[in-house]
């Protein structure tokens, strides 16, 4: 039950995540996402090193969230407002519609993770990917990394329980954060910092 | 004392020092080149393992252990520690000559830590999570603060990023494969992931569209430095698994493979970078041709391949360093490396000019240039299998070649302003550096004897390639 919970909530934050332009939101959802994250990598690992997860992913979120706080309020605008917004979540939606059928096949490939898991990576990594297709700016782009990464990690928990890999994978985790909150502000003089 | 303590954390604790001293510019760059060329040359005098010296004895350790893994650096890789150091320490010296950013130094030595800590690192497919830091390392060096974002940076960080997760998938796999079994299904399936992984990590036909953008976008220096040195060590990861796993070795479709990608690699690097209008775009295309021809020679057969390979290393980094130096001086001068801007400028600045054209020839394969020697010698090994692919691979160079000699005509173009004549505006240090680079280019090209085979070498590591 609580697997099939999370892999609910990963579809409901990842679609928010692709169609909302409120960064507020964007944080908030990626922070629901880990929880998601951490509930179905707990399958397979131990529960305190699963918490990992949540705490980088955590992190990561509150690194870019204090840099868009410390900005200027700068309105993303749709230049087609709610077509674009529709438009992304059919994309979102046609992503679903892939990884639906798909993910018992990918069972074959990964066997020892659950369907669950299956399903959960592969909509965070198909929805992280087409966030990724549809944005030039940092700070989506890092969300969408972040989301492809959170989706990886999902499946990859299934096949390796590695501490170090563990925590490179964080270190990656918040070096993107730090990644994107550095190139938020990287356009801006140093001396107006 | 352990070797990765010395080559790993050393590099990285003095990327922290001159991070702290990153202000003044002039003392980073002699520190950081300072530092990375004492890292050379231990890396060249010091065995790892038991040493005596005199009356005193110690011994450094090739492993480090950490949360159930190791970092390992043996004998065998010193001869990698000592290029990667010396490339490191060159670029560094020459960082405030060619205008560098203040953050060059300080990351660049964070990423050489980690991209030493890639090659060390055991099981040695965890290697892609620490590529991946590096390329972290490298953002703020190719935009640094003050300089908007564009899409170059933003396709560079997403390529990167997304190969990583296909190497740690095919680790997995290989350990299945690796464990005896048969299964032609699991061999596809870690192949083809294989494949993914690196297209994405070295820029491969058709991930390489951020190489170009890149080059547009970001200082020449600072690109170079990047595009130099990590596909340097991907390659040198990528060799790795060649000869670590015999099923991959003994597969005829890798080699044709990476045949046939380096040929394509080589054809649209070199007849797109001969339509190019801006300088740095066209030195990005260098890049591509280059990583084609690296990818020809991992594609040839044991023993010639390989050691083609090692030596076209050396031409690479010399070529591209020149390049990239020559550009910088260009726009430091000119403010553009747009055609229009450079219309006459080599008769201001001839060495720069020369430095440019001629490296751009050596990259090509143009005779008596650096590359010479090594590309005419794949060519006809190519030719051995494939008539086909030698046309093609001749016609990418031919074009990268009509390239250089477009940007000679704009360079030495007369102005409006008169007649031209010859008016070194350089500074003695940039004439000298890219009158040496020059030297150096032609000096391998008619002696390729005298440096290449050095770089034998590097490959000693690999036990099953050479």
């Amino acid at each position: 039950m609580l697997p099939t919970l999370a892999v609910i909530l990963l579809i409901v934050t990842s679609l928010s995540l692709l169609v909302t332009r409120d960064w507020r939101l964007s944080i908030i959802a990626l922070a629901i996402q880990y929880i998601g994250v951490m509930i179905l990598v707990s399958l397979q690992w131990p529960f305190g090193i699963a918490m990992i997860k949540l705490v980088a992913g955590w992190m990561a979120g509150a690194a870019l969230g204090l840099t868009r706080i410390g900005q200027t309020e700068v309105v993303e605008t749709e230049t087609s407002w709610p077509s674009s917004q529709v438009f992304r979540l059919l994309a979102g939606a046609l992503v679903l519609l892939v990884v639906y059928p798909t993910a018992p096949k990918v069972l074959d490939w990964l066997p020892g993770v659950s369907l669950e898991q299956i399903w959960g990576g592969l909509v965070l990594l198909g929805i992280g990917l087409v966030q990724l297709g549809m944005t030039a700016q940092p700070f989506r782009v890092v969300l969408g990394l972040l989301t492809c990464l959170a989706g990886f990690e999902i499946l990859y928990a299934g096949v390796e329980v590695s501490l170090l890999v563990a925590g490179l994978l964080s270190g990656v985790n918040l070096g993107l954060a730090t990644i994107g909150a550095y190139l938020l502000n990287s356009a801006i003089p140093e001396e107006q910092i | 004392m352990s070797a990765p303590v010395l080559w790993i954390f050393l590099p990285l604790a003095i990327s922290v020092i001159l991070w702290l001293l990153q202000s003044r510019e002039h003392l980073t760059a002699r520190l950081g080149s300072a530092a990375a060329f004492f890292l050379a040359f231990l890396a060249w005098v010091i065995p790892i393992g038991a040493i005596r010296l005199g009356p005193l004895a110690f011994r450094i350790n090739p492993s480090f252990f950490i949360l159930g893994r190791s970092l390992t650096l043996d004998n065998q890789d010193r001869p990698f520690l000592l290029l990667i150091f010396l490339l490191a320490g060159a670029w560094f010296l020459l960082s405030r000559m060619a205008g560098a950013n203040r953050l060059f130094v300080p990351l660049g030595m964070g990423m050489v830590g980690f991209l030493v800590s890639a090659l060390a690192v055991e099981p040695f497919l965890y290697a892609a999570l620490f590529i991946e830091i590096a390329v972290l390392f490298s953002i703020p060096i190719l935009a640094p603060p003050g300089r908007p974002v564009r899409q170059g940076l933003l396709r560079y960080l997403i390529f990167q990023t997304l190969g990583m997760p296909f190497i740690l998938f095919t680790g997995w796999m290989l350990t299945g494969v690796e464990a005896g079994s048969s299964d032609l299904t699991q061999i596809v399936r870690a192949s083809a992931m294989l494949g993914l992984g690196f297209a994405f990590l070295l820029a491969v036909f058709p991930f390489y569209t951020w190489i170009p953008l890149l080059a547009e976008e970001a200082h020449p220096y600072e690109t170079g430095f990047l595009l130099s040195l990590l596909p340097t060590v991907i390659l040198i990861f990528g060799l790795t698994f060649i000869d670590r796993y015999s099923w991959l070795r003994e597969s005829e479709n890798l080699y044709l493979g990476l045949r046939i990608i380096g040929t394509v690699m080589i054809v649209t690097g070199g007849i797109w970078g001969a339509f190019q209008q801006h300088l740095g775009r066209m030195f990005g295309y260098g890049v591509i041709l280059e990583t084609g021809f690296l990818l020809l020679a991992a594609g040839l057969p044991v023993v010639i391949g390989p050691q083609l390979f090692a030596m076209l290393l050396l031409s690479r980094a010399i070529g591209l360093g020149l390049w990239s130096l020559a550009l910088s001086v260009l726009i430091q001068r000119v403010g553009s490396l747009q055609f229009e801007a450079l219309r006459g400028c080599g008769w201001r600045l001839p060495w720069a000019a020369s430095g440019l054209v001629l490296a751009n020839f050596s990259i090509a394969g143009l005779p008596l240039l650096a590359d010479f020697p090594l590309k005419q010698a794949l060519v006809e090994a190519i030719g051995q299998h494939s008539g086909n692919l030698a046309f093609w691979i001749i016609l990418g160079s031919l074009g990268m070649m009509a390239g250089g000699l477009r940007t000679l005509g704009v360079l030495i173009r007369s102005t409006e302003t008169g007649p031209a004549r010859i008016q070194i505006t350089e500074t003695r240090l940039q004439w000298a550096v890219l009158s040496l680079g020059i030297a150096v280019l032609i000096f391998i090209g008619i002696f390729p004897g005298a440096i290449l085979p050095g770089m034998l070498r590097l490959i000693e590591a690999f036990e099953h390639l050479v």
